[in-house]
């Protein structure tokens, strides 16, 4: 699994098992790395674990807590952490805006086939 | 890895053109550690800036540079400035904690603390920044500031002596130079050989 993500950790080598994959396991964590560049712009540098033992993921996701709490003062805290802690929220924001659209276009699609199935 | 492992910590700095540093050695672990630049953006490798990489000419130390990461305060002083070089020296006497200079990058072997501020943290007045400048020279500095302010983005280091725009003073200054070299050279006569004109 986490070699299909092209990821290097565990001390495995690099295999770009996605590549070669066109179905099973490689091929529907393809789909996720078009679906996250797709969402994002930007392709992951490795599998989701990974991210959460960054130093600066794990730092941010702290400071979002805080920060939702509103007990952080801004200033004092790390640049790189402030800004991936931005990032952060961008990315979320960014997903559950494109998980309502689809949400919105599933129930126009919905309610236009009731339409057409009591005209018919 | 392309990039620093944790830029929330503090950080051993070498320069890219320390005689110290042994570039042969190192061989492709030079453009892993420090970065290289390239033609198209594609070119670029950013450095990891890891320090078991660096190899060193034997009987000759190198100039180390500590960094401390930058607050967001501080990052935001940076960014008010208009030139890039204006940037690096703000975010150098910022970040800088610690400067171990010493041939043959600088001219004398020195360590330098930054003295702390107000609020206990670190910082190196413009008098501090000029006397460290005096030694191991503005280029050295310049590399210096673009990672510590590099470093308080996200994303992968800038590349190795991170590009001064075409504008900018110092780079006018040193094309200007290069080009009264050459100019200096033939007015004092130097024989131009043509290989056609034999």
């Amino acid at each position: 699994m986490r070699q299909a993500w092209d990821c290097d950790c565990g001390g495995e080598r690099r295999v770009p098992v996605r590549r070669a994959a066109l179905s099973g396991l490689g091929a529907s964590v393809a789909r996720m790395r078009e679906g996250v560049v797709r969402m994002l712009g930007e392709p992951p540098t490795s599998c989701p674990w990974r991210a959460y033992g960054d130093p600066v993921v794990a730092q941010a996701l702290v400071l979002r807590r805080h920060w939702q709490n509103g007990a952080v003062d801004v200033d004092q805290q790390l640049a790189v952490v402030l800004e991936a802690m931005l990032a952060i929220d961008g990315a979320q924001n960014h997903v559950e805006a494109l998980d309502m659209r689809a949400e919105r276009e599933r129930r126009e699609a919905e309610r236009r086939m009731a339409e057409a199935q009591r005209k018919g | 890895m392309t990039h620093e492992t944790d830029p929330t910590k503090h950080l051993e700095c070498y320069v890219s053109f320390d005689p110290a540093i042994d570039r042969a050695a190192m061989g492709k672990d030079f453009d892993v550690h420090f970065g290289a630049t390239g033609e198209r953006m594609s070119d670029v490798v950013y450095g990891s800036r890891d320090t078991r990489l660096l190899r060193f000419v034997p009987g000759k130390r190198a100039s180390v540079f500590v960094l401390r990461p930058l607050h967001v305060y501080e990052r935001a002083q940076c960014d008010s400035l208009q030139t890039a070089e204006s940037r690096w020296l703000r975010a150098i006497s910022y970040a800088l904690v610690r400067a171990e200079v010493s041939p043959p990058l600088g001219w004398k072997t020195e360590a330098i603390f930054a003295r702390e501020n107000a609020d206990g943290r670190p910082m190196l007045d413009g008098d501090g920044v000029n006397y460290i400048s005096q030694i191991v020279g503005i280029h050295a500095i310049y590399e210096i500031g673009a990672v510590a302010y590099a470093r308080s983005q996200i994303g992968p280091f800038v590349a190795v002596c991170a590009p001064l725009p075409a504008y900018s003073m110092h780079e006018l200054l040193v094309r200007s130079r290069s080009h009264a070299d050459s100019h200096a050279a033939s007015t004092f006569g130097t024989p131009t050989t043509d290989a056609g004109s034999t």
